[in-house]
């Protein structure tokens, strides 16, 4: 091979290498693909105009339910308040919804529903129930129960999205590191339905964070006792708040005095100066969700495992003698299957099991409850129940199911209104 | 593996019919083996070289024009890939008048990914899958063609390789495509029929 010919392929060699070696390099980019919770913001403004009343809508993630009248007030979770015309119990007429963002909790006392609104306490007048106008706003009285931005709102609710980012290769592992995680689980305990008393106020569910007694509005939350006066109902006042502890789920008014179902035990305070609630005493017990119920000097309390906060406890009903309200005494504990709400009419007491459905018992004999259980209703997922003049209402996980039990040893199920989930 | 690139080259050389390395219209072959080089490491590679080897059979139509399939090995840091390609091939002179002609060729196509696949490779978590797949190749190249019998020819070339691989990691719902570009230099001896 002649000189010439290595010169032309040195040559050609070096011009090409010269020429394309600034654009070798490997490059790597990484399109990574995943799953994220996306909070929906909300702002303040915006949450307040957008209260309304407005035509009826499906069910679809009841919570918390009040009676009152022929009327039963169903909230929607986090989003407002379903009205139900239930003067013929086999067929409840829903006639309206209320618009409330972030609303959890519920109470009615004459012409005048009570509503939270994230930190807001809301009055509105029910006169026309299919024309609720809002009253009185009476802001900043609870504390923030949703995480928020202050350009951006508070965050209502959150939706599951499908995220897509490129990036470097170099880039952290985008995949593991943004995974969102929904920050709202403690709303969620709230998903189940209520019972106070109260005459001319109607009735809720022991999962209740709201009781009316009198003039006075007290509500609960995570580790305080607020007073509202409502003796002008459609103009609430912020009264006092007492800090109690922590874990505080349920308020449960009864004679004069409130019952308060926390992680830890049932306090007992003495409502006789309704301006001062005074604690009295505290039965305590194992770590459990547990809302509460009282009939005469007993109370029945459920305590349940489940959920992020009581995932160690027990199953099991305890009735507590409240005689001497500063000195609670366990009078006898049965095991249950997992129960939540409960509800009584003397000598009936209804307990929802969850999966295991609604049991009725004859509660004459505190000490021997288990041996007088009159029925069960199964293939139920059952979570709270308000017993009001021979007609229960039940608030299960796939719709409102309402039963007679005139006859104190049966429960006949009268209708149901389904839940239709999205 | 070495008697799988004998067979590569087999099946190439056999498919030479009637060599025209030549400029008659007629069944050519190329094959070449050659080194992909990068003159940096980055996030996608060390930086290391690549062998490749490569053969392209395929019918000149004059000096100037033949088409051809291509297929060889190309073997970078962990992985092993087996391009498919078409190509474009064909002498800037004739080389029954001259020693050295220049030559050039144009091929795209896939590189189809033989790594062994392992599900736990990369992994953080057990419970994912991870698999390699190749992707689109595309290499010009120009050369030189230097007679060394009637109708054969020694090569010696050097083009522009741009070939796509993947990197897929699913784990529960997520998932990342790592897609890699190797953009290499390669340089390459070999002969022609």
């Amino acid at each position: 091979m002649k000189k010439p010919v290595f010169q032309l392929i040195s040559l050609l060699v070096f011009l090409i290498s010269v020429s394309l070696l600034p654009s070798c390099g490997d490059t790597c980019k990484q399109t990574v693909r995943y799953q994220a919770m996306e909070p929906i913001y909300i702002s303040l403004a915006e949450m307040q105009q957008s209260v309304a009343s407005g035509p009826p809508q499906a069910l679809q993630n009841p919570g918390k339910i009040w009676i009152y009248g022929h009327y039963l007030f169903i909230n929607e979770l986090y989003k407002g308040i379903h009205i139900v015309d239930n003067r013929n119990p086999a067929a409840p007429k829903p006639i309206g919804f209320v618009n409330i963002p972030a609303n959890v909790d519920l109470a009615v006392r004459g012409q005048v529903l009570y509503a939270d609104n994230h930190t807001n306490l809301l009055a509105l007048n029910i006169s026309d129930p299919q024309a609720v106008k809002l009253s009185r706003v009476l802001p900043s009285v609870f504390p923030a129960r949703y995480s928020s931005d202050p350009n951006k709102g508070i965050v209502l609710d959150w939706k599951m999205v499908e995220k897509e980012e490129i990036v470097e290769c170099n880039s952290p592992r985008q995949e593991f590191t943004n995974l969102g995680i929904r920050s709202l689980g403690s709303a969620n305990s709230f998903a189940q339905a209520n019972t106070s008393s109260g005459g001319s106020t109607g009735q809720g569910g022991s999962m209740a964070r709201f009781a009316l007694v009198d003039n006075f509005l007290y509500t609960v939350d995570d580790n305080s006792l607020k007073i509202f006066d409502v003796s002008t109902p459609t103009n609430p006042q912020s009264l006092e708040r007492q800090n109690i502890g922590f874990g505080i789920e349920t308020i449960f008014p009864y004679e004069d005095k409130l019952f308060l179902g926390s992680n830890t035990g049932m306090f007992i305070f003495s409502i006789a100066q309704p301006r001062k609630p005074e604690r009295l005493g505290m039965y305590s017990h194992a770590f459990a969700c547990d809302p509460v119920v009282v009939h005469g000097n007993l109370a029945y309390v459920t305590l349940r495992s489940g959920g992020a906060q009581c995932t160690r406890a027990s199953n099991q009903l305890d009735v507590v003698d409240v005689s001497d309200p500063r000195k609670p005494r366990l009078v006898k504990t049965y095991p249950m299957q997992n129960p939540h709400g409960l509800g009584i009419d003397f000598p009936s007491l209804f307990i929802c099991e969850g999966k295991g459905g609604l049991k009725l018992f004859d509660a004459s004999d505190p000490l021997a409850i288990d041996r007088h259980q009159l029925d069960q209703v199964k293939d139920i997922d059952a979570y709270d129940v308000i017993p009001f003049r021979n007609n229960l209402i039940m608030v299960g996980k796939d719709g409102i199911y309402q039963f007679d039990y005139t006859s104190r040893r049966d429960l006949r199920q009268i209708s149901v209104m389904p839940v239709q989930r999205q | 593996m070495k008697k799988w690139l004998l067979g590569l080259l087999l099946i190439g050389l056999g498919l030479g019919g009637k060599l025209s390395a030549q400029a008659q219209p007629g069944y050519f072959n190329q094959t070449e083996f050659g080194m992909l080089v990068t003159n940096q490491s980055s996030s996608a590679s060390s930086g290391k070289a690549a062998i490749s080897i490569h053969t392209t059979n395929g019918y000149r139509f004059s000096q100037r024009l033949g088409v051809g399939a291509g297929t060889g090995v190309d073997a970078y840091e962990g992985r092993l890939l087996v391009p498919l390609t078409l190509a474009l091939t064909g002498d800037l002179g004739k080389l029954a008048n001259q020693r050295v002609v220049p030559f050039y060729r144009f091929a795209i196509g896939h590189g189809f990914d033989l790594t062994k696949q392992n599900d736990d490779r990369g992994q953080i978590w057990r419970g994912g899958t991870t698999r390699q797949t190749g992707g689109l190749l595309v290499q010009p190249l120009l050369g030189l063609k230097i007679r060394a019998g009637e109708g054969t020819a020694f090569t010696f070339q050097c083009g522009y390789r741009w070939q796509t691989v993947h990197n897929l990691t699913e784990f529960g719902t997520s998932s990342t495509d790592r897609k890699i570009i190797f953009r290499r230099l390669f340089l390459g001896i070999g002969f022609a029929f």
